[in-house]
């Protein structure tokens, strides 16, 4: 979750840096839809078993979602032409395992969608993306108060874990639905075949899913060096040029 | 008389040691001094530079005038023997343990196997068993060592690939190729062409280089007519060996196998273009031609 513009306060904005701060904008608003949106639902909720399947969830926030989270896809490409001083790879990983719960996993099937997973994901990624982009857009102009600092670097210790948990409950409804032969075959390119490979949806699921064991703690860890360095840095003036 | 040559870290710029060598010594010999004083850093793991990140000096160079050094910690080594030993070892035993043990890796469903995967199999084994017999009795390598954590990498790549492309070449649900044994037969002697080419220019890489020296000379055809292929290309033994992984996958009609030859290939022509690029500037007379490993082309 990293994007941090190049420039600091005392340089004037390029170009680049404007459509940078509508893209922040755009996406703020986004994700405030989403939360909105989350916490209306969260309203209707009567019963526990409301909340336990994220009831009407999915069904309202479902083309925001996709709109939104897709659009981040453009940060790699941020990344990569170097407008933002980020790491592609690390960008790229980061947004692969959620449009892999928006795009492969919710969007195709049912069960994880009727999941508290829905609830879980809705939540934290908003809280994380709304801070994220208020602060990318505040740092551009340079002008950001060091609270804003604070919780873009501080919130992400509770908001990321719990976000991962969400995108592994929705991934383990999918993979539960899926492990009868007769469903997993409609999704998957099986033996035999002319080709001589296969492709079996459930395993790869399963496979993702344990893929967070070695990749969580790198991207956690990464966040966590970026905290101490912006938040405790040498000196205060290195502290707003991130 | 003696000389001091003041050895800096190449990252902090902070002084590492002081040493004292002989008037006349090389960078071996400050390499050596170096170990006197700091014992676990042996010759191997240590790169001397003149400059914090210019070209790293060879052993052999004299270090008259120079009395600052810059050093860099190259890490525990381990010797190319033994790594390639570990590599070419792992594939054999595995694609073995999935022929020979069927019923341990897919349950115990009946298998016939069909020819072409005896074919395969014994392809396989013929290839990796040349690679290590190779490793013993023909390669003379220009570095004794490499960092240790190479053969983890290396090692995770060849046992991977192996593991994958034997899972499914061995199955009991395997399709043979779907052009019958024609394709078969194109598959089995384009690997075996590859694999004599492949061999041949191994031996005759040997002969470039007396024992126990590292030196360098530019290869040129010999009497073996595989070898003509140096005229085109720098590294035709990548050419080759590429070559013998598109027939296998042909013969076995197998996506992995196709998938580790791309991987393979992919980093066999970046070798490729980084040998040809050092052929290219260590000898003037360099023939203006030759590519770097598919001729004509790149």
């Amino acid at each position: 979750m990293s994007g941090d513009s190049k420039i600091s306060e005392k340089k004037s904005l390029k170009l680049s840096d404007y459509y940078l701060i509508l893209y922040n904008v755009i996406l703020t608003v986004g994700w405030s839809l989403i939360l909105y949106v989350t916490v209306q639902t969260g309203l209707t909720w009567k019963t526990q078993n409301d909340v336990l399947t994220s009831k009407n969830l999915y069904k309202n926030n479902e083309f925001l979602l996709q709109i939104f989270q897709t659009a981040a896809l453009l940060e790699v490409v941020h990344a990569a032409i170097g407008i933002v001083r980020s790491n592609p790879v690390l960008v790229f990983v980061q947004v692969l395992s959620r449009i892999t719960v928006v795009w492969f996993v919710a969007y195709p099937f049912e069960s994880p969608r009727s999941s508290v997973g829905i609830l879980v994901v809705c939540t934290a990624w908003s809280f994380a993306e709304i801070i994220r982009y208020v602060y990318y857009a505040l740092n551009i102009i340079g002008k950001i108060p060091y609270f804003i600092t604070w919780c873009r670097y501080s919130f992400f210790i509770a908001l990321y874990p719990i976000g991962v948990t969400g995108e592994l409950i929705c991934m383990y409804y999918a993979a539960k639905y899926l492990e009868p032969l007769n469903i997993r075959k409609r999704y998957s390119f099986l033996l035999p075949n002319n080709l001589n490979i296969s492709f079996d949806i459930y395993y790869f699921f399963i496979l993702t899913m344990l893929l967070y064991i070695p990749v969580f703690p790198i991207l956690y860890k990464h966040m966590l060096a970026q905290r101490e360095k912006i938040l405790n840095g040498p000196s205060k003036k290195a502290k707003k040029q991130e | 008389m003696s000389l001091n040559v003041e050895i800096l870290h190449s990252k902090s710029l902070k002084p590492v040691v002081t040493v004292q060598v002989g008037s006349s010594a090389n960078v071996l010999d400050v390499k050596k001094a170096i170990q006197a004083q700091k014992s676990y850093l042996y010759p191997d793991r240590i790169m001397l530079r003149l400059e914090a990140t210019g070209k790293p000096l060879k052993d052999e160079e004299k270090v008259s005038g120079n009395v600052k050094l810059y050093f860099k910690d190259l890490g525990p080594q381990v010797g190319w023997t033994t790594v390639f030993l570990t590599e070419y070892a792992g594939p054999l035993v595995i694609y073995l343990i999935f022929y020979l043990r069927p019923a341990f890796i897919y349950g115990s469903r009946s298998v016939k196997y069909q020819d072409v995967t005896n074919l395969a199999c014994a392809c396989w084994v013929f290839h990796y068993a040349k690679r290590l017999l190779e490793t013993i009795f023909v390669h003379r390598f220009s570095h004794a060592t490499m960092p240790i954590r190479n053969i983890f990498k290396n090692s995770f790549y060849y046992w991977g690939f192996a593991a994958f492309v034997a899972y499914f070449n061995n199955h009991p649900l395997y399709t043979p190729a779907a052009f019958g044994s024609l394709q078969i037969y194109i598959g089995f002697f384009g690997f075996l062409f590859n694999e004599l080419g492949n061999l041949s220019i191994h031996l005759a890489l040997r002969d470039l280089r007396p024992a126990g020296s590292k030196v360098r000379k530019i290869p040129f055809p010999t009497s073996n007519p595989f070898t003509f292929l140096f005229n085109f290309v720098s590294c035709p033994n990548y050419t080759y060996e590429i070559g013998s992984w598109i027939f296998f996958s042909i013969m076995t009609q197998s996506l992995p196998a196709f998938l580790f030859t791309l991987a393979g290939g992919y980093q066999m022509v970046i070798w490729a273009l980084g040998k040809h690029r050092n052929y290219r500037r260590e000898f003037e007379k360099y023939p203006r031609g030759r590519k770097a490993i598919f001729p004509f082309l790149l």
